[in-house]
């Protein structure tokens, strides 16, 4: 080989191969810290990924989903043309049709639809990527729509939900500055690898690490204490950390007088759920708990590294969560460097350390004067916490009409296996008159749409991003979109003119209304655009510390609420005001007559590193590491149920049943199955119903249910995707 | 470049090394690297540039070209050779005066010599069948032969005498070119020296299904050569008589060693050498198939042919020849190796290692998972604590993959080897 | 000359398959096709003191010092990349006979559907030009990296090496 052979061969950029180097950010997985992508282009082609090495977060680094962008946007399955449906629902028939076609006929039928029924009768959806919901919002209040929903009706909002309950928004975890963290169900390894490195070098400066999660995880190797619970059952361990530090005189008593409401009424609740109790309870040691409760109250300062999903897919998981959150202010350690610390988002759910106008430019004010949302009845403190409808009552509203009727559906990124009973949620949806779905692929929830629209993907559209640094970042399209796809947000400002919205800053398109957003920032798109890789945002600064010292908590005392006035208001069962802990709804205790039958734990959701959600499976890099969906079993479990490892099993709740290969693995407890969800041929969340609920958030109690296990053959296992 | 010339031949001459197989090569290459910057004079009795004997099986059922036969295109030979004599066999070795006799009476004397000649294949118990010559495969001039034999015409009817590793090759190389072949056996099951009864049972049925007549248990009593055609008709000891196109004999080699009469190199099976592939006479070396080296397996010296011990033997012989004549002692020994082979046909590859009949007893799995029909033999001695050695015998499945068993081959061997080195 | 080459330390691999995926973009391989994956990624569960521990290896080719597969090919088909003390293998060259894969001690030789060996080649093409291998170069915890071999972290690559065979 000469020089440019070996060159070619290696991706070697220069201009005597042709390589470029283009930057863009991943969006497959969405942590609102996107990882910053090196695209080598090559005549208008991506012929490699990399991570972009000057990325704040990422600092040149992918994982698995990422490093796999090559195939994500040339998958052969991409739609390279808007289609209109010509065969049943689901049947995969459509027709090309062209631009134009297409959002005539939606702009037509959601007119048509709006006259006749209501803008309430319309829900417009935002699955992946989340870039575009500010966008898809405010198209929704231009429409006059009320029903914005998104994925995260099952995802991420119950956790912020439990602390705009006890302290009013999210405080994320300052692991800079602390001196200890307990991670309350975290994984990095399967779901953001790239906080490892940060993680190490924290244990290595000698900060103490407490994990609690159901798993043996490799972050759980690392703690100095690990406490593996029951799933479902964080609510009681909590409570009784709260009585250990209370009890040993361990919280902070000038911040509980001056700053709490309802200490005493907690301090009675902890009361009676002594370390031993809660042992009981949780599976684990009275004296891991108390080790735990010392460590984290004792050390100064110390913070909760929560995640978005595992504590809050209970049936009591906000009141899980809440009763953790209630530890941070309990110990002082709220809004404080080396705590938990109050950062409001400058973009995309992100904090960037600077002041934008994207709530604003969401139009979310204008909910107050239109019809009530999906799910507001049913799930009234999630509609008085947050913006959106609660997509998890879909269905119910769908069979009853109530209060109104659903009638079409417009999507980017429609993904039904996301909800509780997937196939039933999807059978509802597909009586609507109505639906669009926007998306890069041909997925199953798209085949059952009317119109479906080609969307592009992050490296072929412009969208901002920031970072809790203080970094700023406004991509250009590394490579002309793939056939007729558009980004999404092109779709909304086309469609915005048809509707005859009125809306001119959307439909002057992305620049401007980055533009508008990015207003109080003092940056412009031409100072973003002479950065395409990214930029510090001049006078970015970390928050405040003790904000509250200035108008106190955004709760309705002002004050951090153990006891919740906004649960004290609404009431009912599963809603009480204090974080008590209640049973998962399907478990060994409060369902011992269904363990005779299901005797085992169920939890779904547990994440693998090569997928998220139904994101990558169609892609032959990703899916030839794991082909198969499987399950975790203890060895025990799978002994005496006299399953092989590696043989295929069926797990069975009374809801349904699936066939996947067992995992026989000494990482999960004996008595708990764990499920990754969503594959095409084994979709986990089928195995729940619709109405396997959390009562305040309307979140599904994905992580813990019952279920059987019993040896299976491979009969019928077919391949797909999504 | 050579480097510095740390050794010098003596006044008596050149480093010669008689062969330019893969023993010969890598020893040239080992010469140099130790610094050796002397003469090295070759002689050989096949063409300037060496071939792989390996390949002529793949040549021959038409895998690969002519030109791919010569693997070592990247080396520099005018850097490693000062004088290649080639087309020459050699007539003697002169032990004594240290010299090396051509069959023209010329006379090379050498400071040191390595022997590296290879073998030649032998056919023990074939009837003589003039003027029907039957084939063997060993050199590119074989390899030619068998070529054009079974290039000519189509289902022609081969009989592959012999079932060790080489005639399961040839049968490859006949399969390769359509023809129907037989293979012919004195054992009850092919490949006896280094498969399972069980397991060579297995492949036999893998080759039937394959097209492949096999007349095991049976010798050749007499061959016929037919007139105005090639091949002959075959009458065996079960009294059968078939008629072949062609007859290829596949029974075993010999080490080339007629040249060596001089009573100062001691041969048995093969040349006897020591760790550092020195034989019996002085300022003498052997390497690859000519020498009888340690069988880790069995704990005794013999020639065990193949391409890799040629290779590290011949290594170790170069290093240890540019060591001596730098005044220094060899410091690298030829470890040993033990029997290891892979063969395919067609879609099915048999790998061993080690000795099965070392074994105290012997574990045999067969799956047939998915389709891919894997068997596996192992043998185990002192209980089940030491792998000695092992059979795998896999089917190609998903248009040409073999399963997981394949893949860890190498790590069984080097399980078998790490327990006697 | 200072060469540096490929370090794994599995005190921080977490498993996550960035490496092996970042090896099949750089190459290009088509694993529902003719390529198989270069990299493996293996998760091993053990038990310590009663608790049970999972440690991850990623894994390819180690461009062995001592490389039996090099004295193994029959066909000219291995050779070392000088420059980058690289195995590199010439599929073109390959007949697939398996004698590499009988040599290596760590299962690396794999081979297509088309029957030749394919395998790391530690991204020579790229490390000559002054760029990482992709697996390297992607890893997110530093378990993987690219640096000058010293002799503390070569015994330490050895020592690992002598715990697989």
């Amino acid at each position: 080989m000469n020089e440019l052979e070996l060159k070619l061969k290696g991706k070697v950029p220069g201009d005597d191969t042709g390589i470029e180097i283009r930057k863009s950010v991943c969006a497959i997985c969405d942590p609102g810290t996107q990882c910053g992508l090196d695209l080598y282009v090559k005549d208008g082609t991506i012929i490699k990924v990399a991570g972009t090495k000057e990325a704040p977060h990422s600092h040149g680094t992918l994982c698995s989903k990422g490093a796999a962008m090559r195939q994500y946007v040339y998958s052969p399955e991409r739609v390279l043309t808007p289609l209109r449906r010509t065969g049943e629902r689901g049947s995969g028939q459509f027709e090309p049709i062209t631009w134009d076609e297409a959002l005539d006929e939606i702009a037509s039928k959601l007119n048509g639809i709006k006259r006749e029924f209501g803008p309430e009768s319309v829900m417009f959806f935002s699955g992946y990527a989340k870039w575009a919901r500010p966008y898809l919002m405010r198209f929704a209040m231009d429409f006059g729509s009320p029903n914005y929903l998104t994925e995260s009706s099952t995802c991420a909002t119950a956790m912020v939900m439990a602390q705009q309950l006890t302290y009013g928004a999210p405080a994320g975890p300052d692991l800079k500055n602390t001196s200890c963290v307990m991670y309350w169900s975290h994984n990095p390894s399967a779901t953001k690898s790239l906080n490892l490195e940060g993680i190490n070098r924290k244990i290595e400066s000698g900060a103490k690490v407490i994990v609690i999660d159901p798993r043996v995880t490799d972050l759980a190797q690392l703690a100095d204490v690990f406490l593996q619970l029951r799933p479902g059952t964080d609510g009681a361990l909590a409570l009784a950390f709260g009585h250990v530090i209370i009890e040993e005189g361990l919280y902070d008593r000038e911040f509980v007088a001056s700053w709490t409401r309802g200490f005493d009424e907690y301090k009675q609740l902890v009361a009676d759920m002594t370390p031993e109790k809660a042992a009981g309870i949780c599976g684990v040691a009275a004296a891991d708990i108390r080790a735990a409760a010392r460590m984290y109250a004792e050390a100064k300062p110390a913070c909760v590294h929560f995640s978005a999903a595992p504590v809050v897919h209970h049936t009591n998981g906000v009141q899980n969560y809440r009763a953790v959150f209630c530890l941070i202010a309990l110990t002082g350690n709220l809004d404080v460097a080396g705590g938990n610390r109050i950062n409001p988002a400058s973009l995309v759910h992100q904090p960037g350390g600077f002041p934008t106008r994207e709530r604003e430019f969401t139009c979310a004010h204008r909910l107050a004067g239109l019809p009530e949302r999906i799910g507001a009845r049913r799930f009234p403190v999630w509609a008085r916490l947050c913006n959106e409808a609660q997509a998890c009552d879909i269905p119910r509203q769908m069979r009853t009409d109530d209060p109104y009727p659903l009638k079409a559906l417009f999507a980017l990124g429609l993904n039904y296996r996301m909800f509780p009973g997937s196939q039933d949620f999807l059978d509802e949806v597909c009586k609507l008159d109505f639906i669009v779905d926007a998306d890069l692929f041909l997925t199953d929830s798209a085949k059952h749409a009317d119109i479906v629209l080609p969307c592009c993907s992050s490296a072929e559209r412009r969208e901002i991003r920031c970072w809790p640094m203080g970094y700023v970042q406004f991509t250009q399209p590394a490579i002309e979109p793939v056939g007729e796809s558009r980004s999404d947000v092109d779709i909304l400002a086309e469609l915005s003119k048809r509707l005859g919205l009125g809306d001119e800053l959307l439909e002057a398109g992305i620049e401007a209304c980055v533009e508008w957003m990015m207003e109080p920032s003092g940056l412009t798109v031409k100072d973003l655009d002479e950065h395409p890789e990214g930029m510090w945002v001049p006078g970015a600064k970390p928050p405040a510390e003790r904000k509250y010292l200035d108008g106190g908590f955004r709760t309705p005392s002002g004050k951090v609420e153990f006891v919740s006035s906004v649960l004290e208001d609404v009431g009912g069962e599963g809603c009480e005001a204090l974080p008590s802990y209640r049973e998962p709804a399907m478990s060994p205790v409060s369902r011992p007559d269904l363990a005779e039958e299901y005797p085992l734990v169920l939890g779904l959701g547990a994440r693998l590193p090569m997928y998220q959600h139904t994101r990558t499976f169609r892609l032959p890099w990703t899916r030839s590491l794991s082909p198969d969906p499987h399950a975790d079993v203890n060895p025990a479990d799978a002994a005496a149920a006299g399953i092989a490892d590696g043989g295929w099993m069926t797990v069975a709740t009374p809801k349904g049943s699936l066939t996947v290969r067992a995992h026989v693995t000494g990482l999960v407890r004996e008595g708990d199955v764990h499920m990754y969800h969503d594959w095409p041929q084994a979709n986990a969340n089928d195995l729940l119903d619709g109405d396997y609920l959390d009562p305040i958030s309307g979140f599904p109690g994905y992580r813990s249910s019952l279920c059987k296990i019993a040896p299976a053959s491979a009969e019928g296992r077919g391949a797909g995707h999504d | 470049m050579r480097g510095e010339n740390v050794g010098r031949a003596s006044a008596t001459g050149p480093v010669v090394v008689l062969g330019f197989g893969a023993a010969a090569v890598s020893a040239l290459c080992a010469l140099r690297e130790a610094g050796f910057a002397g003469p090295v004079t070759v002689v050989t009795d096949a063409g300037p540039e060496p071939y792989s004997p390996v390949l002529t099986s793949y040549y021959a059922g038409g895998r690969i070209g002519y030109g791919q036969c010569f693997p070592w295109k990247d080396l520099d030979f005018e850097a490693l050779i000062d004088d290649l004599v080639t087309a020459s066999p050699v007539e003697a070795v002169d032990a004594g005066a240290r010299e090396v006799v051509l069959p023209d009476g010329r006379r090379i004397g050498y400071a040191k010599l390595l022997i590296a000649t290879g073998a030649h294949p032998v056919a023990p118990g074939f009837p003589a069948t003039a003027p029907y010559r039957p084939l063997v495969l060993r050199t590119m001039a074989d390899a030619d032969r068998l070529r054009e034999a079974l290039e000519g015409v189509q289902r022609k009817s081969v009989l592959v005498a012999g079932t060790s590793m080489v005639g399961l090759k040839v049968l490859e190389a006949c399969l390769d070119r359509g023809g129907r072949a037989t293979m012919l056996g004195r054992s009850a099951h092919i490949l006896r020296s280094s498969a399972h009864p069980l397991v060579a049972e297995r492949l036999e049925r893998l080759l039937v299904e394959r097209g492949v007549a096999l007349r095991l248990s049976q010798a050749a009593v007499s061959a016929a050569a037919h007139d105005g055609t090639r091949g002959c008709t075959v009458r065996f000891d079960n009294g059968d008589a078939e008629a072949f196109d062609e007859v290829v004999l596949a029974q075993g080699a010999r080490p080339n060693l007629a040249f060596v009469r001089d009573s100062a190199v001691e041969v048995r099976e093969g040349v006897v050498v020591d760790r550092f592939m020195r034989t019996s006479a002085p300022d003498v070396f052997a390497a690859g198939d000519v020498a009888q080296a340690l069988d880790l397996s069995s704990g005794r010296e013999r020639v065990i042919g193949l391409w890799q011990n040629a290779v590290q033997q011949g290594r170790c012989a170069g290093a240890a020849i540019a060591a001596e004549l730098a005044g220094r002692a060899p410091t690298r020994p030829y470890p040993g190796s033990i029997p290891s082979n892979t063969i395919h046909v067609q879609d099915i590859l048999f790998s061993s290692a080690g000795a099965l009949a070392e074994g105290e007893g012997t574990r045999i799995e067969a799956s047939e998972a998915g389709g891919a029909l894997t068997v596996r033999a192992y043998a185990y001695r002192r209980g089940k604590k030491q792998l000695v050695g092992f059979n795998v015998l896999a089917v190609a499945t998903d248009g040409g993959l073999y399963g997981d068993a394949v893949d860890e081959i190498g790590a069984y061997r080097r399980e078998i080897l790490n327990a006697y080195l | 000359m200072i060469r540096k080459s490929l370090c794994f330390d599995a005190k921080k691999c977490v498993g996550c398959y960035a490496c092996a995926v970042a090896c099949m973009d750089q190459n290009d391989i088509d694993v529902v096709g003719d390529g198989v994956a270069y990299r493996f990624v293996a998760h091993v569960e053990g038990e310590d003191g009663g608790d049970v521990r999972i440690a991850h290896v990623s894994m390819a080719c180690m461009h062995c010092e001592a490389a039996e597969c090099l004295d193994a090919c029959p066909a000219g088909a291995l050779h070392r990349d000088e420059a980058s003390g690289a195995v590199v293998v010439r599929r073109e060259l390959c007949i697939g006979c398996h004698a590499c894969a009988m040599a290596c001690p760590f299962g690396i030789p794999r081979f297509g559907r088309d029957g030749t060996m394919q395998k790391c080649d530690a991204c020579y093409a790229r490390t000559r030009f002054g760029y990482g291998p992709a697996c390297a170069e992607i890893c997110p915890t530093g378990a993987l990296t690219f640096e000058e071999v010293n002799d503390a972290a070569d015994a330490k690559l050895k020592r690992f090496g002598r715990s697989l065979v």
